[in-house]
């Protein structure tokens, strides 16, 4: 009954409710498009920085992140990977060898390079290193030979069956200089590691630095990607915190996060100045939906509806009012959000530039995290309901008598 | 129609929580929406300011090969221009460098390393490097290979003023260079990347290792007084060195060329958006003045109001309201974002992520006083236009059927 009431009364005014509604769906249009893109981008983001670097946990020496150097290695027993690998959140363990050198071809000059070493099986299977060759292929089982990153070859003049000259510093000083075939080049997704990175065996790795056996990190492939602190307490008491530290990539790449967090702290500024504004004009329609049935709430009250029920309507009525707001906000804002969910938007002129420049591939891809409609749904409809205590209140302090002579 | 703006402006205070509501409301999103704007504002300045003045200059003046490919080899002669450069008022500094990439190692670390070769009294004008040092001396004229090296890479080589460390670089002809060198400071820049990677020895001992004559550069970068002067001066240049490639800062950098451009288009948008979700709240409470007033309305007509007068008073009320909020907003909000200019907003929370967007913690908002204008324009148009809907309703009222309701 009471239900019904307020539902009508929405409809007494068809106008100024359709308006508040429109105000509100439109906030909430604006947020959810909003929000979708810059946290599609931020995951897009962290994605492919994960996946073309670090993956998501390691298990390093202590001290090795800061320094990245082959003296802070691990040397971990294979009794050790199997206890860790009967944890029940960890699908697997990837050995990587890390180090870096100078690469030099026959004619071209010198450049930099990050070499890391790989069990090329258990990459293939847990970030499809294989899925992003674009010419040749990985080494053969028996081959001694490296993949290069796409910009890194571009920028040496190399092809798939040249050689690589590398010159470097191995494990304890040792000088680690080798020459190896290429067998392939890879597109890494990733602008920073593309420019620079050297796939090669881990045992050729680690014979080519002198640091037989010994690994930079084991990269802990994880169940569930979105426990990782949870995890990372289970290895850790598994572990000895004197030999092995086990980092999260958020450990291992504060800067990036705090990038996306400012970056993030600007749209929510703008978000919280839009539901300012946007609050204000809900409050106005209360205000006026309030004044106006001043007379009739007298006369309710006089023929002996408790006050109670009466606020309860008008509570309901305003409820109403933002739920159909969000609802419609949240309808129009979904066929967009998936079409670009589906297809990214390709950036142009300028601002591809910038997104590599912060390691990000430039595609804008939205997010369809369900969180994101809760979230500005719901902050929505708090204002909206904070706000009717106004009528709340005006409806328990009403005078009948005053209020009917008006 | 002085009668009009007087009845406007009485009936405004008829109402004077509802009128208080829409000038809060108009206020508090002009405010909020001018000092987000100049926060944006300022930190996109900030980053082209700390851009240009700390790492690409204004002009940079290369072999035109060096754009493809950054070898060695593609070096160019830079007497003539020092000569036209030491003579052009219009230069505030300018400065020559030698580079080579190539690998920085000590007894505990080896990393990718930019060698930079650069004449000491010049970078100090340029680039100032001289007060980046945050310990030990700068670049002395004498002495056997001095180098400066970034905080960041001191740490990871646990270098200390005076210890030795090894460059590798390629000399252009195929020959690895090992050469030692001896710390003599340590410099501080925003970003640990650029710490880590750059480091900064006499030109003329990386000239004499890499063979070149004294004059022989790879670049050549310039500091203008005046940003007017920026592409006369690239003309110039061009006009008289063909052979080389001059660029500026916008070339050099399009992605900050391309904020910069659509920078004003991006703070109209956050206010138009405001703006438009004020005007929601707009039309409906002036909707709400008119329907409430009908009786009123139907009685000023019947005794001879016209509909223009009808109209424009509903039209002038509405308008007195946005002078009541919009400049009281705009000048709170001059005033907030002058305060923050001279005292800076402190980000220390997210200060490692803005140092890889290469700016500071301390981000002074500022706007460009067009855009106070533009943004009075704005609040002044989208008023009225919210207005003409409750002002064509009253005009729609018939009189004689008002009259009859209660």
């Amino acid at each position: 009954m009471l239900i019904k009431i307020a539902w009508r009364n929405i409809w007494r005014n068809k106008r100024r409710s359709l308006i508040t509604m429109a105000s509100v769906a439109f906030a909430l249009f604006f947020a959810l498009i909003m929000r979708s893109m810059q946290l599609g981008t931020y995951d897009q983001a962290y994605a492919s920085v994960i996946n073309a670097t670090t993956g998501y946990l390691q298990i390093q020496a202590p001290g090795y992140w800061e320094k990245q150097s082959l003296e802070k290695s691990i040397l971990p027993s294979d009794s050790l990977q199997a206890k860790l690998l009967q944890n029940g959140q960890v699908r697997a363990l990837l050995p990587r060898l890390e180090s870096f050198g100078l690469l030099a071809s026959a004619e071209s000059e010198t450049r930099p390079g990050f070499l890391r070493g790989i069990d090329q099986e258990l990459e293939f299977k847990y970030f499809d290193l294989h899925e992003k060759i674009v010419a040749g292929s990985f080494p053969k089982r028996e081959q001694s030979a490296v993949v290069l990153a796409e910009k890194l070859a571009e920028n040496l003049a190399l092809k798939v069956g040249d050689s690589l000259v590398i010159i470097g510093q191995g494990y304890q000083g040792m000088s680690a200089n080798g020459k190896f075939l290429i067998s392939g080049i890879a597109d890494l997704k990733n602008p920073e590691a593309n420019k620079s990175t050297v796939y090669l065996k881990l045992a050729d790795l680690q014979e080519l630095t002198g640091a037989y056996q010994r690994l930079s990190a084991l990269v802990v492939v994880p169940e569930n990607k979105n426990d990782l602190s949870a995890l990372k307490q289970s290895l850790q008491s598994q572990l000895d915190a004197q030999d092995y530290a086990v980092l999260t990539w958020r450990d291992m790449m504060p800067e990036l996060i705090q990038a996306m967090e400012a970056d993030s702290a600007g749209g929510l500024a703008m978000l919280f100045i839009l539901y300012l504004v946007i609050g204000f004009g809900v409050f106005g329609t209360i205000l006026m939906l309030t004044s106006e049935r001043m007379r009739e709430f007298g006369i309710l009250i006089s023929l002996g509806m408790s006050r109670f029920q009466l606020a309860l309507t008008t509570f309901m009525e305003t409820s109403f009012l933002g739920l159909l707001g969000v609802l419609s906000g949240s309808l129009l804002a979904l066929p967009i959000n998936w079409y670009y969910h589906v297809n990214p938007i390709q950036l142009g002129d300028g601002m591809d530039q910038m997104m590599e420049d912060y390691g990000m591939e430039p595609i804008i891809p939205f997010s369809l995290d369900p969180s994101i409609w809760l979230n500005n749904g719901g902050a929505i409809l708090l204002i909206c309901l904070i706000l009717s205590f106004y009528a709340v209140v005006s409806i328990y302090r009403l005078q009948p008598v005053k209020a009917m002579r008006q | 129609m002085k009668t009009v703006l007087k009845i406007a402006w009485r009936n405004i205070w008829r109402n004077k929580l509802r009128s208080a509501v829409v000038v809060c409301s108009i206020f508090l999103g002009i405010w909020a929406g001018i000092f987000v704007s100049a926060f944006s504002f300022g930190l996109n300045e900030q980053r082209k300011e700390s851009m240009i003045r700390n790492q690409i200059s204004h002009l940079q003046i290369h072999n035109s090969a060096w754009l493809d490919q950054k070898e060695v080899a593609y070096t160019f002669s830079a007497t003539a221009l020092d000569a036209y450069l030491n003579k052009d008022p219009r230069l505030e500094a300018f400065a020559t460098r030698t580079k080579a990439s190539g690998m920085v190692s000590s007894a505990h670390y080896s990393g990718a390393a930019q060698i930079i070769g650069v004449n000491p009294n010049a970078e100090a004008a340029l680039s100032h490097l001289e007060e980046k040092l945050t310990e030990g001396e700068y670049l002395p004229e004498k002495g056997r290979n001095p180098v400066l090296i970034g905080r960041a890479l001191a740490k990871k080589l646990e270098a200390k003023i005076g210890s030795r460390i090894i460059l590798n670089f390629s000399d252009g002809q195929g020959n690895i260079i090992s050469s030692a060198f001896k710390v003599k400071g340590f410099y501080k820049e925003v970003s640990s990347k650029m710490e880590e990677l750059n480091l900064y020895v006499r030109q003329s001992d990386l000239q004499t290792l890499l063979g070149l004559e004294p004059m022989q550069v790879h670049e050549i970068a310039a500091l203008l007084k005046d940003d007017a002067d920026i592409e006369i001066l690239q003309q110039e240049l061009q006009a008289i060195f063909p052979a080389l490639a001059i660029q500026s800062w916008k070339q050099l950098s399009p992605e900050l060329a391309y904020a910069d451009d659509i920078m004003t288009q991006m703070l109209y948008i956050i206010i138009g958006i405001i703006m438009l979700a004020l005007s929601f709240g707009i039309i409906n409470t002036m909707l709400m003045a008119v329907l409430e007033r009908r009786k009123e309305l139907g009685m000023l007509m019947c005794v001879g109001m016209s509909r223009t007068k009808v109209f424009s008073m509903i039209m002038v009320e509405t308008f007195y309201l946005a002078l009541l909020g919009g400049p009281l907003g705009i000048l709170f909000a001059y005033y907030s974002v002058w305060q923050g200019s001279k005292s800076g907003l402190d980000l220390a929370a997210f200060s490692d992520g803005l140092a890889s967007y290469g700016i500071d913690s301390v981000i002074y908002p500022s706007l460009p006083t067009s855009f106070y204008w533009g943004t009075t324009a704005i609040v002044f148009i989208m008023t009225l236009l919210a207005a003409i809907y409750p002002a064509r309703r009253a005009l729609k009222l018939n009189p004689v059927e008002t009259l009859r309701t209660i």
